[in-house]
């Protein structure tokens, strides 16, 4: 048994204000290793996708399975090959298990547009009338992509606040002792996130 | 910064931060003076509700325990065949799967990574049985009728399961959360009045069949008015 393969991933190294562009610098680190043939790090690597499925999975469950079961085994290795092309992009700005699960929501999203699209030129698509596509108005969608581009373009403090604070469940106090800044500061740059995503959002719907 | 601005600012701050109730008097006398601040505090709380539920459903996506999801057995092989340099506008697809797997090992035989030294990950878990659910069946409400006041479905199910059902507006549809969610046993549930009250005349549902290990059996799903 190849120890490597099971190894937690190291904690990831941060500079004291979290500053850093690659804020998971250890994942970047993985993926350049993988690149340049380290077959650990493959391994590594590719226990670490290994959640492809599942997140495909469950989100296209939560959207109330516009994929059968049959067609996601096909969805899986259309994103794994998304993924493979885009990994020299991966800047660790967030963990890489949650930008794999962008793309996934996102290659899910476009996948059920083109199974709408599909089915409807075949004329046989009323069962799937309810697959919006993309310029009726898709709130929800616009909304998914509005907020990962947003994201995307925060200071990487401030995402980090973000998630920190959203996806992790940490208090002001808590944030504020991993990136020393005072609780109100903490307070300050969540808010300023905060109305740069919803300028984003905004922006998205009135783009559409 | 003025007085105001800062009063603003402190409000905002307080309110996002979940210190100040969003309906404090506070909070309600200046938006009712100022309708910017009210959009701006709508906007606000909206884009956090947003990344709250993101952030909820991304959790809920990576949760352990979930391995036996369609295609698990793919990662590997696809992977490997990727890393030899395989073409990767021509990935394998499961149709073609009779290919697939000599062309992952000779693959892997080349490149030497994934498969040397039996290390018993576990993405190579075999296909996934697709179970007895497929193939379910919306029976009602479908099209327009006078009620919501039952759905029912049919399937060939073994009766040890669970169906989920999700009803949403038709208008924007599923891709929304739904209205209403229920969990329930067998192949029909009736909609109790306080449940029929919030639903709008045209709606969207499906229903999905849970086995007791927690996999998806099949969805059906159909539009519905009254």
């Amino acid at each position: 048994m190849d120890l490597l393969e099971n190894a937690p991933t190291p904690p990831e190294p941060e500079d004291a204000h979290g500053e850093t562009s690659g804020a998971h610098s250890a994942d970047v680190e993985l993926v350049h290793r993988a690149q340049d043939n380290d077959r650990a790090a493959r391994l590594q690597l590719r226990d670490r996708l290994s959640c492809v499925p599942r997140i495909l999975s469950s989100r296209n469950a939560r959207l109330g399975n516009p994929l059968s079961r049959e067609e996601l085994p096909d969805l899986v290795q259309d994103v794994l090959v998304v993924i493979w092309r885009k990994l020299p992009e991966f800047e660790g700005r967030a963990a890489l298990e949650t930008w794999i699960y962008r793309i996934c929501t996102l290659e899910l999203m476009n996948a059920a547009r083109s199974k709408r699209r599909r089915v409807r030129a075949g004329g046989d698509g009323d069962d799937l009338e309810w697959i919006p596509a993309r310029d009726e108005g898709l709130p929800v969608l616009l909304r998914f992509e509005g907020l990962y581009r947003g994201l995307s373009r925060l200071a990487p403090r401030d995402e980090r606040i973000l998630r920190r604070k959203h996806y992790d469940e940490k208090t002001f106090e808590e944030i504020g002792a991993e990136l020393g800044l005072t609780p109100s500061g903490v307070k300050h740059h969540y808010y300023r996130a905060l109305a740069t995503l919803r300028d984003y959002l905004e922006e998205e719907e009135g783009g559409s | 910064m003025s007085e105001t601005e800062e009063r603003r600012s402190r409000l905002l701050e307080g309110v996002l931060a979940g210190e100040i109730a969003p309906d404090a008097a506070e909070v309600e006398a200046l938006r009712a003076s100022s309708p910017e601040f009210g959009r701006e505090l709508d906007g606000l709380l909206r884009a956090r509700a947003l990344l709250e539920r993101d952030f909820e459903e991304e959790r809920e996506a990576l949760a352990p325990g979930r391995e036996s999801a369609p295609g698990q057995e793919l990662v590997g092989p696809t992977l490997d065949r990727l890393a030899a340099g395989g073409p990767a506008d021509d990935a394998p697809r499961p149709t073609r799967r009779t290919w697939l797997l000599p062309l992952a090992a000779a693959a892997a035989v080349l490149v030497g990574w994934a498969l040397l030294g039996g290390d018993g990950s576990g993405d190579r878990d075999g296909p996934v049985p697709l179970g007895s659910g497929d193939g379910l069946r919306a029976l009602r409400p479908v099209g327009r009728g006078p009620s919501f006041d039952r759905f029912e479905f049919e399937g060939m199910l073994d009766g040890h399961h669970r169906s989920v059902l999700r009803i949403w507006p038709k208008d924007p549809g599923p891709l929304d959360e739904p209205l209403h969610t229920e969990t329930f046993r067998g192949h029909e549930w009736a909609a109790p009045p306080a449940v029929l009250s919030t639903l709008p005349e045209e709606i969207e549902w499906s229903v999905t069949a849970v086995s007791l290990e927690g996999d998806e059996l099949g969805t059906a799903r159909a539009s519905a008015s009254r």
